[in-house]
């Protein structure tokens, strides 16, 4: 099944114009230099405790471009996952360092190596209220609160956990084929009031498989085209800890505006996998904005 | 009227042996408008720089400028790197006025100094094309072929006594 889809995704790149501005994961391809671009990233997660789109997640983030090889991105995160109203979680600092550079005309081949903490004041695990009922003795049945855990056993530091990631990313651009893979790891901190518990795995290996293509302009004439992008992207985690994992799919249409501003509505979702999650499926809405040459040296 | 002669004379021989009219650039590894965009602004935001002219389709950019302005190939180069990409074809076009050029032989022309590589020997009248060989200025697997055309380091250091020497051909 995994493989069918990833000669799918390959395939269907083959003949179409490559993109490499993914969605779920990032490029080894850097921002401008010197230039600064705004996000504000939306997340609608589908929880395993109702099986509903029940939480969102805000997560405005900057992105520097400290230099050519240098990028920078700070986030903060909000969300009604553990309480009924929006609350403001922590913030991130990731920074992104391409150390390869192999260009030609019609191709390319980037390596970076990334690095990101995360710091999150959430609780480790999940209480909902569900209804229980229980009989009254005389044939009915007393209806009263009661109090449901949900584990996570996903090590989420995009708001969820503190912690720690690094790993490389390896961006290649044939003529009209543009992939991206991703090797990392990750580590799980204490969240600021809540210590980790024992059964929370604290260590896992992240991966992904990306793919992209332009889908319009077929030709370009002018930096006021819209570009429609299509991409799929592969993402994939296994702690090593309790050794579960999961795989999921991650469909997105992306959006080029002016040549500045950029809007993606993708939908991840778990393909295969034994990890207790939180959430198995989200929708993300995301809008960017750039700003070029903002701290210009002339 | 003998020193007046002489002061045009000195005038026409300085001012007007080399000038830069136009520079185009062709970046490579471009995907997308947002990327081409970026070089565009970059380039834009040089204080010799007049106008840009993209080619979005084909990656490359005209560049014209202001009068009157020294036109650094050097700070062109580094803000199409700036914007995370490279210079695949560095060509400016140049009005001569009467430049003698050598093969593998260095000329001044203007404010620059030139190093001619792959051309025969002629005299250059009005606007003629040249393109820059420097490392940067082309394509690296072309860098490394096009060294067995000259034997002198500057090809390396891209300079001599710590002068700026652009390497070129016609």
């Amino acid at each position: 099944m995994k493989k069918i889809f990833l000669i799918i995704c390959i395939l269907s790149v083959r003949f179409v114009n490559a993109q490499e501005l993914y969605v779920f994961t990032e490029p080894a391809s850097n921002m401008a230099a010197r230039s600064i671009g705004l996000r504000l990233n939306t997340k609608v997660f589908k929880m395993t405790h109702d099986n509903k789109f029940s939480s969102y997640r805000l997560d405005p983030e900057i992105m520097i471009g400290v230099n050519k090889n240098l990028m920078v991105h700070l986030n903060g995160y909000a969300s009604d996952m553990f309480q009924s109203n929006l609350k403001i979680e922590g913030a991130s600092l990731y920074a992104k360092y391409r150390f390869l550079s192999r260009d030609d005309i019609h191709s390319h081949f980037r390596l970076a190596a990334y690095g990101k903490v995360s710091i999150i004041d959430n609780p480790t695990v999940l209480n909902s209220i569900g209804k229980h009922e229980i009989p009254d003795g005389s044939g009915g049945v007393i209806v009263h609160d009661i109090i449901h855990t949900t584990v996570n056993n996903e090590i989420d530091i995009d708001g969820t956990n503190s912690g720690l990631a690094t790993g490389v990313i390896a961006t290649k651009l044939i003529n009209k084929l543009a992939v991206s893979t991703s090797l990392g790891y990750l580590y799980r901190l204490n969240n600021l009031h809540n210590k980790r518990e024992v059964i929370v795995p604290w260590r896992a290996i992240s991966y992904s498989l990306s793919a992209g293509y332009l889908l319009f302009p077929k030709e370009y004439t002018s930096y006021k085209q819209t570009n429609i992008n299509l991409y799929t992207e592969f993402l994939g985690n296994s702690t090593w800890d309790n050794k579960k994992y999961f795989i999921d799919i991650a469909p997105a249409i992306q959006f080029i505006i002016n040549s500045i501003a950029r809007i993606d509505i993708g939908y991840r979702t778990q393909l295969s996998g034994n990890t207790q999650r939180m959430a198995n499926s989200a929708f993300l809405v995301r809008v960017e904005y750039n700003f070029l040459n903002v701290f210009s040296k002339k | 009227m003998k020193k007046i002669f002489f002061m045009v004379a000195v005038f026409l021989s300085v001012a007007a042996t080399a000038q830069v009219t136009h520079v185009t650039i062709q970046a490579s590894g471009l995907t997308c408008s947002m990327c081409s965009n970026a070089i565009n602004k970059a380039i834009k935001s040089l204080d010799f720089v007049n106008k840009v002219e993209a080619n979005i389709k084909k990656s490359s950019f005209d560049i014209s400028f202001k009068p009157g302005t020294v036109i650094d190939f050097d700070k062109l180069k580094m803000k199409v790197e700036d914007a995370g990409f490279f210079v695949a074809v560095f060509t400016a076009t140049i009005n001569f006025d009467n430049v003698t050029v050598q093969n593998d032989t260095h000329v001044d022309a203007g404010s620059n100094t030139f190093h001619f590589l792959n051309i025969k020997g002629q005299t250059l009248n009005g606007n003629k094309t040249i393109r820059i060989l420097d490392k940067g200025f082309i394509p690296a697997k072309e860098y490394k072929k096009n060294s067995s055309l000259t034997k002198m380091q500057c090809y390396k250091t891209g300079e001599e006594n710590g002068k700026r020497i652009f390497h070129v051909t016609i």
